[in-house]
């Protein structure tokens, strides 16, 4: 079984800056509150950044961070701190490519009763495009010898 | 070019190249039944655009929020079953509510005279209509609204 768990950045990033402008507001409304006076400096700043690189790097990993883990049979995908439970391929009846906005795609994998699950491609460093002609292949039952970018023979 | 080549520069002009002119093309199926037909490519779309807060409130205020689609279909290049591909798109656009549709004809090579006759010659308001001829590049509209305003989209053969 193949594993893909790579760091996305943009993600990260996102967090660190979020609790980054949390802690500040939060450092200045307490000095202000207790001492009437804002205690800026070099090791306040870097106190700050080690905390929010702390609290940012938790938060990427209980709210982004995928893991995605398939082979012929199945799939298994968690995202965050969320579940993992296996998935078969041929459970599947239809695959998309969705475009979530920037430039970031999920390949979208439906049920027959409409219930779907998202594969976060763009996160995980795959190339969308491609991805989805290798999901469309194992979701239908054939054999990916072919390797990726195969898919059905147009016309 | 093959005709998957061509299909898949379509879509990637569609969802994140000068298609996002017309519409927010999002969701893209490859080999879609319908009725008797299985498209090779369906994409659908929303007129309304996606983006933060202020552009969110912008496009709320200043654009309907209506459904798009566009279909292709290579597998009838002599466009035998015409009638049943255009009458096929009609009913979903009525069926689902979508304001329009774009049908692209992709084909290795040139469209019959009477495949001309018959795109050129047909006036369907909400289907913009197109085959492509992927050898010579050649793009032959039909005279609706819709279909005019396709070759800008639809020429990427590069």
């Amino acid at each position: 079984m193949k594993t893909l768990a790579p760091i996305q950045w943009m993600n990260l990033v996102k967090s660190v800056i979020i609790f980054f402008m949390i802690s500040s507001i939060v450092w200045m409304a307490a000095n202000y509150v207790m001492f009437r006076e804002f205690f800026i400096g070099w090791p306040v700043l870097l106190g700050n950044a080690l905390v929010t690189g702390v609290a940012g790097w938790w938060w990427y990993r209980r709210e982004y961070h995928a893991v995605f883990s398939w082979d012929q049979q199945g799939f298994g995908l968690r995202r965050g701190g969320g579940d993992n439970s296996p998935k078969k391929w041929r459970d599947f009846s239809r695959v998309s490519l969705f475009h979530e906005g920037y430039g970031r795609f999920v390949v979208r994998l439906y049920q027959d009763d409409g219930a779907r699950v998202d594969i976060p491609a763009s996160d995980l460093k795959l190339a969308p495009s491609d991805f989805r002609f290798q999901v469309m292949e194992l979701v239908a039952g054939r054999s990916v010898a072919e390797g990726l970018g195969s898919t059905r023979k147009e016309s | 070019m093959e005709v998957k080549d061509y299909l898949v520069k379509l879509e990637d002009n569609l969802m994140v190249g000068s298609g996002r002119w017309v519409a927010d093309f999002s969701e893209s199926f490859w080999e879609y039944p319908m009725g008797d037909l299985v498209f090779d490519l369906f994409v659908t779309a929303k007129v309304r655009p996606k983006g933060f807060f202020l552009s969110k409130v912008a496009a709320w205020l200043t654009t309907p929020n209506y459904y798009v689609a566009c279909f292709a279909y290579s597998k009838d290049p002599g466009l035998k079953r015409w009638h049943e591909i255009l009458t096929t798109i009609s009913g979903f656009l009525k069926e689902e509510e979508f304001a329009w549709a774009w049908l692209v004809i992709p084909h290795e090579g040139e469209f019959s005279r009477k495949a001309r006759m018959m795109v050129e010659h047909t006036d369907v308001r909400e289907v913009g209509i197109a085959l492509v001829d992927l050898n010579s590049q050649e793009i032959i509209e039909a005279a609706s609204y819709w279909s005019r305003r396709m070759p800008r989209f639809i020429k990427c053969f590069s």
